[in-house]
């Protein structure tokens, strides 16, 4: 009851002032229009979600906030929150892409952050031909035919709307089995995952490689992030003398306790992981190196991303200047999302007539296969199902002096 | 209802609203169709009306509605659990899943078949009350709170099943691209609401008329009867067993239905989202919304995901709009745990019977303040036997 | 709370009950010990050297599993004491923990901004034995008298006021009042891992083939301090005393003249310090503390205590080492990914041939 009075004071609140915010015509544009976000921002999914919500600000700032002649605007109301109970939830991201594609102004999405949403995301997104860039997605099912994204693409499953700037699993996990057998020259592993779909998606792209060139896992366990306790797993696998450990997960997931209780168990192996453990230095808060400390002295981590790239200090320079920290997790991938939005919309934006010429627009000139994009990340193209053309992996190990990753070298799977 | 309106409008219509209540009360099961029939044509268009359509529009409140009703339908069907027989169940989501994944498994390309909606409901259904007899059969002679943590228990290992079994269940990814309702006449497009609206209004309309049957019937009262005091409804002849188990069986079986209308909906099924809080959300629906009345659940049902969905996500958006000086700096999007967690606390403190509490349960509340909750128990005992 | 012992006769008094409950525990950690063997050697007996492998890796995995549970038992104590004395299922429990966990972190390192000039700035392990003994102590007794008042204080505020309400109520109250405790410790600290200064040095002793860390004999002496003071305080002592009564009757235990909201308090109270020091011992043990502790540790030591049969002290404190040796053996084994299931399933076939837990008792329904 008591909610219902706020709420209703609320509404009437908002309805006053509702008319100072319409996307209205405004100083020599042809309108505004909003580019959505859509990412989970609750519990720890936020620690990694709230750089890529900066990065997608900072990079329309940097356009100068008008593109195409149409004025960009990123209001509270467009960027939506798909948790639930502090989790991501798929539903609630379904209802989010549903308010997205149903507002007019939003002529692009930059989301969601896990695949499972993003499997109840595209069948909406792409039957209102809505365009949408995941930073963060990736999960093959989602755009590959063979791992049945025709499923979740039916209602126009040639017109693609869904790219992502991030290289599939399957190209990230046989990168580290490959530099694990070729470059370390070791022969056995032990693999632990998170069990959730990004961290045993790579794990299994991992074993699958590594298993059909000659190695061997000696024990693969898999334990949720909330596991606290990992001395009996590691016990049990220190007992099989595994030459190295593989990680499949991202830090938040427990990556720097696994390497803690691993080293204190006397199990003093090189410890790989994707770039989950990629996401920055000692100094930056909750990065792997922070946690891990000295412990992080034989550690390895893979990106899906060039590694030398002139973009890369450069947006490393602003961010921290607008926001004060070092930029983390996808924050590179999300600012790429969003100058491929941008550069779509430079594009096309002066030949279109209403927003609603412009969403249909915006999409086809973005998933254009022969438009190459220059980005932080470096460039790339998109296929014709979506993916990124990028499929280097670079390959990084700690350094103690700088306390940081070190680029060792990279590898592009471009077959 | 009575009291304050009754003497509006002069006695002539006093009378025409005696007459209607007692038509009501005679044929509640009418009276609940045609009251959801109602709600069911005034919830568009309330959408429409500021200061809802400032929120956001239509189309969209409609689907948050499709959603809020598959909640309904968990909560009436919790309700009989909780609320009607008094059993304590910490992980009602398991049984959302399992008519989820049953739906899966009937109607995806992964499974490879496509049975028909309407007979995959009833599946669902009974697929789920089945798992609840397995589950209720040796556990329901336990104490109340042994029975509280079975159930969690219960909950907590059915996500896991599904999640390590990859390769029935396709793990975490999950089981997508399910094929949406085909009722026949009517399309099922992804982006239009109103189909799985009215369907699910039609849904809920068919388990609350089920559940008032239910209550009023035998079964009701000898689920009430096992609420107020198991041991002299036992020693009465009762079946406490037997009646339990059909109590926990038909919740399931609702939790099966909501499943399947949920799975068919989102077009996916994976193990995140069937997780305790789930099963801890719809609790506190229940005893927010007032246990054991239809009514109560269901509405705080709809209030709670309403507030949980499309309040609190809002704030943030209301207050930056609305350019309040302090409250707009602020992320409220962090807070939602801590806002949600202090509603819940306050409630209770101020109204532990809950927003629309059964008749029967506000004299149960004060009645064990002043002692006659052995009158009231003696009273249920002998309205189960006649 | 405790078996009463007015069932045996005079003339056929038994060994004390710590003294059975130490041969019991003995004989359990052996067994445990031969079935850890077994399963490791028959799951990979090809390799080389298996036999001698078993063997020490089992001895490796007892002690881990004694280390665990000594922490699970004492948030299960805590658990079960409510539970036993106002029918409570205390969801935010698990929480109450977190935060001692914390507590302690914020003493050995610094206070959140703006207090942070508050706490004792330690970044390492102490080497001087007596200087870590008393920051040690210093450690448990500020965190065990924290968690001891907050526990108070949400009982009084949250709890208290729906002691007539259905039971359900406080139950969601609790959800509630552990969304709030995580909320709060989310924004204070953040969602990562926090580190905390490992104290005691990283000395290992060996025995029978395991290496066990010096902070883990530290752990387990000292819960099994901590236990044995909690069953002397509530056989030996008046408030102990009224405790057992009102856990038995309660009206009855205030015709008695006991103090029901005094007796009630001091319950929370020690619950709440318990929990505090089981925090002290995850900060110390696994070096890492996280918002998110409280559900699954709560869900583990509510489970515990429902084992051992719940309002039972020495059935929750069996039933932690009983969870963390289950969840030890199956991670042993291979299964992590199963465990959280396997003790769900090892409790529901427990609860189905005993259904009042092990040490429970059958409490008829309350007429």
């Amino acid at each position: 009851m008591k909610l219902r009075k706020v709420g209703a004071i609320a509404g009437i609140g908002v309805l006053v002032l509702a008319g100072c915010n319409q996307g209205g015509t405004s100083g020599g544009t042809k309108g505004t229009i909003n580019i959505g976000i859509e990412l989970p921002q609750q519990g720890s999914e936020l620690a990694g979600t709230q750089p890529e919500i900066n990065a997608i600000k900072l990079a329309v700032k940097d356009s100068g906030g008008t593109v195409g002649g149409w004025k960009i605007e990123i209001p509270n109301s467009v960027i939506l929150d798909d948790a639930k109970d502090g989790v991501h939830d798929p539903q609630t991201g379904a209802q989010n892409m549903q308010a997205l594609a149903s507002n007019a102004n939003v002529i692009a999405v930059i989301g969601p952050q896990n695949s499972s949403v993003a499997k109840v995301q595209i069948p909406i997104s792409n039957a209102a031909g809505l365009l949408q860039c995941s930073a963060a997605n990736t999960n093959e099912g989602l755009t590959k035919p063979q791992f049945g994204a025709l499923d979740i693409r039916k209602t126009n499953p040639t017109k693609i709307n869904y790219v992502r700037v991030v290289t599939t699993d399957d190209y990230q996990g046989p990168a580290a089995a490959r530099y694990i057998l070729q470059n370390l020259k070791l022969k056995t592993v032990y693999i632990i995952d998170s069990t959730d779909t990004f961290g045993k998606g790579i794990a299994d792209n991992f074993q699958k490689y590594f298993t059909d060139n000659g190695g061997t896992v000696v024990a693969r366990d898999g334990a949720p992030k909330t596991t606290t306790d990992y001395t009996a797993l590691l016990t049990a696998a220190k007992s099989k003398n595994p030459a190295s450990i593989y990680f499949g997960g991202v830090t938040a997931d427990g990556g720097a306790r696994i390497l803690k209780t691993a080293i204190q168990l006397g199990l003093n192996v090189p410890f790989v992981g994707p770039d989950g453990i990629f996401d920055g230095s000692a100094k930056t808060k909750d990065s792997f190196l922070n946690l891990a400390g000295d412990d992080a002295k034989n550690s390895y981590a893979t990106a899906a991303a060039v590694g030398d790239y002139p973009g890369r200090a450069d947006f490393t320079a602003k961010y921290k200047a607008e926001f004060q920290t070092d930029p983390t997790g996808y924050s590179a991938t999300a600012y790429s999302c969003a100058q491929v939005v941008l550069d779509a919309l430079k594009r096309v934006g002066p030949t279109a007539t209403d927003v609603k010429d412009l969403r249909e627009k915006v999409r086809a000139a973005a998933v254009d296969t022969s438009v190459t994009y220059t980005s932080v990340i470096g460039s790339f193209k998109f296929d014709e199902n979506g993916d990124t053309s990028q499929k280097i992996i670079s390959f990084y190990t700690y350094d103690p002096a700088t306390q940081d990753w070190a680029f060792k070298e990279q590898l592009d799977f471009a077959k | 209802m009575s009291g304050r309106l009754a003497n509006i409008g002069g006695p002539g219509f006093t009378s025409f609203r005696s007459r209607v209540r007692d038509i009501a009360e005679t044929h509640r099961s009418l009276t609940i169709i045609v009251a959801m029939a109602i709600v069911g044509l005034l919830l568009p268009i309330l959408a429409t009306v500021p200061p809802f359509s400032i929120f956001q529009p239509q189309d969209v409140w409609l689907n948050g509605f499709s959603n809020a009703g598959v909640f309904v339908l968990l909560a009436l069907g919790l309700n009989i659990v909780v609320g009607l027989a008094g059993l304590l169940d910490l992980g009602y989501a398991a049984f959302f899943a399992i008519g989820a994944y049953a739906y899966a498994y009937g109607a995806s390309p992964f499974s490879g078949i496509h049975a028909p909606f309407i007979a995959m409901l009833l599946i669902g259904a009974l697929v789920a009350a089945t798992f609840g007899v397995l589950l209720g059969a040796p556990t329901l002679r336990l104490r109340g709170d042994y029975l509280a943590i079975v159930t969690l228990g219960f909950g907590e290992i059915v996500p896991i099943v599904f999640l390590n079994a990859e390769k029935y269940t396709e793990g975490t990814n999950g089981i997508g691209g399910i094929y949406p309702p085909d009722i026949p006449f009517v399309e099922f497009g992804i982006l239009n609401p109103w189909p799985f609206y009215g369907l699910v209004i039609v849904l809920v309309a068919i388990v609350m008329v089920f559940i008032y049957r239910l209550q009023e019937s035998r079964i009701g009262r000898a689920w009430m009867a096992i609420r107020e005091d198991e041991l002299a409804a036992a020693s009465n002849g009762l079946n406490t067993v037997t009646t339990k188990l059909l109590a926990f069986a038909l919740g399931a079986s609702t939790a099966g239905f909501a499943g399947v209308f949920n799975a068919a909906k989102l077009t996916l099924v994976s193990p995140d989202q069937f997780l305790s809080t789930v099963s801890f959300s719809i609790l506190a629906m229940v005893v927010l919304g007032g246990m054991g009345n239809i009514w109560g659940v269901a509405l705080g049902a709809f209030v709670i995901y309403t507030i949980q969905i499309v309040l609190l996500k809002q704030l943030n958006a209301f207050f930056g709009e609305l350019h309040v000086p302090i409250l707009q700096d602020i992320n409220f999007v962090q807070y939602q745990f801590l806002l949600y967690g202090l509603a819940l606390v306050l409630m209770m403190l101020f109204r532990p019977e809950g927003l629309f509490p059964s008749q029967r349960r506000k004299r149960e509340l004060h009645a064990a303040d002043a002692g006659e909750a052995e009158a009231s128990a003696v009273a249920a005992l002998d309205e189960s036997i006649t | 709370m405790t078996s009463p012992r007015s069932s045996t006769p005079v003339a056929q008094r038994r060994l004390p009950f710590g003294v059975r409950l130490a041969i019991w525990g003995v004989v359990g950690i052996l067994l445990y010990y031969v079935f850890l063997v077994a399963a490791q050697y028959f799951t990979n007996p090809d390799a080389p050297d298996a036999f001698n492998n078993s063997i020490k890796t089992s001895a490796q995995q007892v002690s881990n599993a004694l280390v665990l549970g000594a922490i699970y038992a004492l948030v299960a104590l805590g658990y079960t004491m409510v539970y036993g004395i106002i029918e409570l299922i205390n969801f935010a429990h698990g929480d109450v923990f977190m935060v001692g966990a914390f507590v302690s972190l914020f003493f050995l390192t610094n206070a959140p901004a703006p207090l942070d000039f508050l706490g004792l700035h330690l970044t390492g392990s102490i080497a001087e034995p007596i200087v870590l003994i008393i920051v040690l102590i210093a450690a448990f007794l500020v965190a065990m008298a924290f968690m001891g008042l907050v526990n108070v204080t949400i009982e009084r505020f949250a709890y208290r006021p729906l002691r007539h309400a259905p039971r359900v109520a406080p139950l969601i109250t609790a959800i509630g009042v552990s969304l709030i405790l995580q909320n709060i410790m989310q924004i204070i600290v953040g969602t990562g891992d926090r580190k905390v200064p490992e104290l005691v040095p990283n000395i290992k002793i060996g025995f029978l083939g395991a290496d066990i860390r010096l902070i883990s004999i530290v752990i387990f002496l000292v819960a099994i301090a901590l236990m044995t003071g909690l069953q002397f305080f509530v056989s030996r002592t008046r408030l102990g005393r009224a405790m057992r009564a009102t856990a038995q009757d309660q009206q009855a235990a205030q015709l008695m003249g006991v103090d029901l909201n005094l007796t009630i308090a001091m319950t929370f109270l020690i619950g709440g310090a318990l929990a505090g020091a089981a925090g002290v011992f995850q900060g110390q043990y696994f070096g890492f503390v996280r918002f998110d502790l409280g559900f699954n540790a709560g869900l583990k030591a509510f489970t515990a205590a429902v084992l051992g049969g719940i309002g039972n002290l020495t059935g929750a404190a069996i039933g932690g080492f009983a969870i963390a040796f289950i969840e030890v053996f199956t991670q042993a084994v291979g299964q992590a990914r199963w465990s959280q299931a396997i003790v769900f399933v090892v409790l529901i076939v427990v609860l189905v041939f005993r259904p009042a837990g092990i040490f429970g008792q059958q409490i008829g329904e309350r007429a």
